[in-house]
């Protein structure tokens, strides 16, 4: 007990204090949890939520240590993207269950709750930042055909932030029967695109 | 009385517009607190070149090769030797006054009366002085001879014969670190009075401590001789540079990585930076600075730039591929070449040329974002 609480204290010591910016490659050069989260960003937005989860999972020590997500990321803007990370990937997962474990503040682990849970962090982080079209998209992805006429106001308004979002618009239209849409939509997601995001088709909403 | 013959002593306390704007970002200046160094340009360009700034090796030798903007900006202590009016007018359009210095004055929101603020603080009065008495042929001859052109460049004026010239009296250090430093004497006669020219020439470490022109001490013939030349000697006015149009498209396929490295990670990603990777500031551009509200526009990534900016009019999110002012040309090509225009002595009303303060992104480079745009925003 008395080993887990001081490696935590050095954790603490040694992630909270992260160098000055001026630029942001110097976060990503440090080999530390801004890297790992950094990482993590990068796998999801290449479609590899799974791998995501299994990198903020041990750098967070978690579990075995089940050591949250408050404690590894002690820097409140890297916790917000751990987090987020986190939330997009259960949402992104087939099932919607990537945490085995638990999830990141210890909610129970069974899918309906880990995408309850998801939805919460996307709609705090969304009450925080209204105007922040990424946020509104990730949130509306989470929330599912009710996301639909969010994401049609960013598009609107030529606001979409990336092929994930025209992946989510897609499945919207396809939802509400709009074929013509739903392929209009998938066009941009395709022209946009990056590797892992999957255009060819719109995912089932429930 | 004497609370004024204390602020004559000392010098007036900033007013507030030099914390609005934020003047110690790249400037040090007379009772001025030192930006945080998260939000210094030229501290954290200077730590970089100093090799202390907190960063791997590589990240640094790397930064250090291409490092040329913003390594050093005026002392404002300095200012004092420059008409006040002449300042105020400078801030409300500021030009390239030191050609070898990539980076100028940026374009900022101010107002006149911000800018009648900090001529004031910064300048003593206005006041009209004897005018230049000097021997002006003299003072051409002891230009040359003194090597002043090593550093200065003297636009629109015919000068002597190059063979009067010397050999240049400096060590090359001293002219890498003179000439970025050196201002077109073409402006002289309207940055400074006749008095104040010759005593900046007679006394510089005066005005600038670490001036580049420390060792150098003019005889009062000198410095009148010189200063007649600079202020009487006929000026050619150059035609303006003209205003390059908006290049067309290319016809081969650009996509995000190459725009991005060319430009937006280039340049702009130091002021329109992603607040979460910042330590929450995500730069001027973004969530605020430089007397500009926060605009949230992140030019960090595809993603970010997607995302658009907040208009200033309506504050509602705007996308930056909407057309800008002339209704055509997208908002982000727009302020592009509005610091085309700018350079040229043409700024656009409405539009805020980017970057703000930097050469021009080149044309070539601007033609990579128009084509990535036509292209459908490929990533």
């Amino acid at each position: 007990m008395r080993a887990a609480f001081s490696w935590s204290l050095a954790g603490l010591l040694l992630f909270g204090g992260a160098a000055l910016a001026c630029g942001n490659e110097v976060y990503l050069s440090k080999k530390t949890q801004e890297a790992a989260v950094a990482k993590a960003e990068a796998q999801l937005a290449a479609g590899d939520a799974a791998s995501a989860v299994r990198g903020l999972m041990r750098a967070a020590h978690y579990p075995p240590m089940a050591r949250r997500f408050e404690f590894a990321f002690s820097r409140r803007p890297l916790r917000l993207r751990a987090w987020r990370v986190a939330a997009i990937a259960v949402v992104r997962t087939p099932g919607h269950q990537p945490f085995d474990h638990g999830l990141p503040d210890a909610a129970p682990v069974q899918p309906p709750r880990q995408l309850t849970w998801a939805r919460g962090v996307l709609a705090r982080e969304l009450a925080a930042r209204p105007d922040d079209p990424v946020v509104v998209a990730l949130d509306a992805e989470a929330r599912g055909a009710a996301g639909t006429d969010a994401l049609e106001d960013l598009a609107r308004r030529d606001l979409m932030p990336d092929a994930w979002a025209w992946r989510a618009l897609a499945a919207g239209r396809a939802h509400r029967g709009d074929a013509a849409g739903r392929d209009a939509a998938l066009t941009r997601c395709r022209a946009v695109a990056t590797p892992g995001v999957t255009c060819d088709d719109a995912p089932t909403l429930l | 009385m004497t609370a004024l013959l204390l602020i004559a002593l000392l010098g007036a306390p900033p007013p507030e517009a030099a914390v609005r704007f934020e003047c110690a970002r790249c400037h040090e200046a007379p009772d001025l607190p030192a930006a945080p160094p998260e939000k210094q340009c030229v501290g954290c360009h200077q730590r970089i070149l100093a090799g202390s700034f907190e960063a791997e090796a590589p990240l640094l030798t790397r930064w250090q090769r291409r490092l040329t903007s913003l390594n050093h900006a005026p002392d404002l202590r300095g200012a004092r030797r420059l008409r006040r009016s002449w300042i105020a007018a400078f801030l409300q359009r500021p030009f390239d006054v030191r050609p070898e210095q990539p980076a100028t004055m940026p374009r900022l929101a101010l107002t006149a009366a911000d800018a009648d603020a900090l001529a004031a603080w910064l300048a003593p009065p206005d006041a009209d002085g004897p005018v230049a008495s000097g021997d002006a042929a003299r003072g051409a001859l002891r230009l040359m001879q003194l090597g002043c052109l090593a550093c200065h460049q003297f636009t629109g004026v015919t000068l002597p014969d190059v063979s009067l010239a010397g050999p240049i009296p400096f060590a090359p250090a001293e002219l890498v670190r003179g000439r970025p430093r050196a201002p077109d004497l073409t402006w002289t006669r309207d940055r400074m009075t006749p008095a104040a020219a010759v005593a900046w020439l007679q006394n510089p470490t005066a005005f600038v401590a670490d001036t580049p022109m420390a060792s150098y001490r003019a005889s009062d013939e000198d410095a009148r001789d010189l200063v007649a030349f600079l202020f009487q000697s006929p000026l050619l006015q150059p035609p303006p540079p003209p205003v390059p149009a908006t290049p067309a498209p290319l016809d081969r396929p650009v996509r995000w990585p190459e725009v991005e490295a060319r430009v937006f990670k280039h340049v702009c990603w130091h002021c329109h930076s992603d607040p979460a990777y910042a330590l929450g500031d995500g730069g001027p551009g973004n969530t605020g600075g430089f007397g500009f509200p926060a605009r949230r526009l992140n030019l960090a990534s595809a993603t970010g730039l997607a995302s658009g900016l907040l208009d200033a009019t309506t504050g509602q999110r705007r996308s930056v591929f909407t057309p800008g002012p002339d209704g055509k040309t997208p908002l982000l090509v727009a302020a592009l070449m509005a610091r085309h225009a700018e350079v040229a002595g043409r700024p656009v009303a409405g539009v805020r040329g980017m970057p703000l303060g930097l050469p021009p992104i080149p044309l070539e480079d601007v033609q990579l974002v128009v084509t990535w745009i036509a292209q459908g925003r490929p990533r």
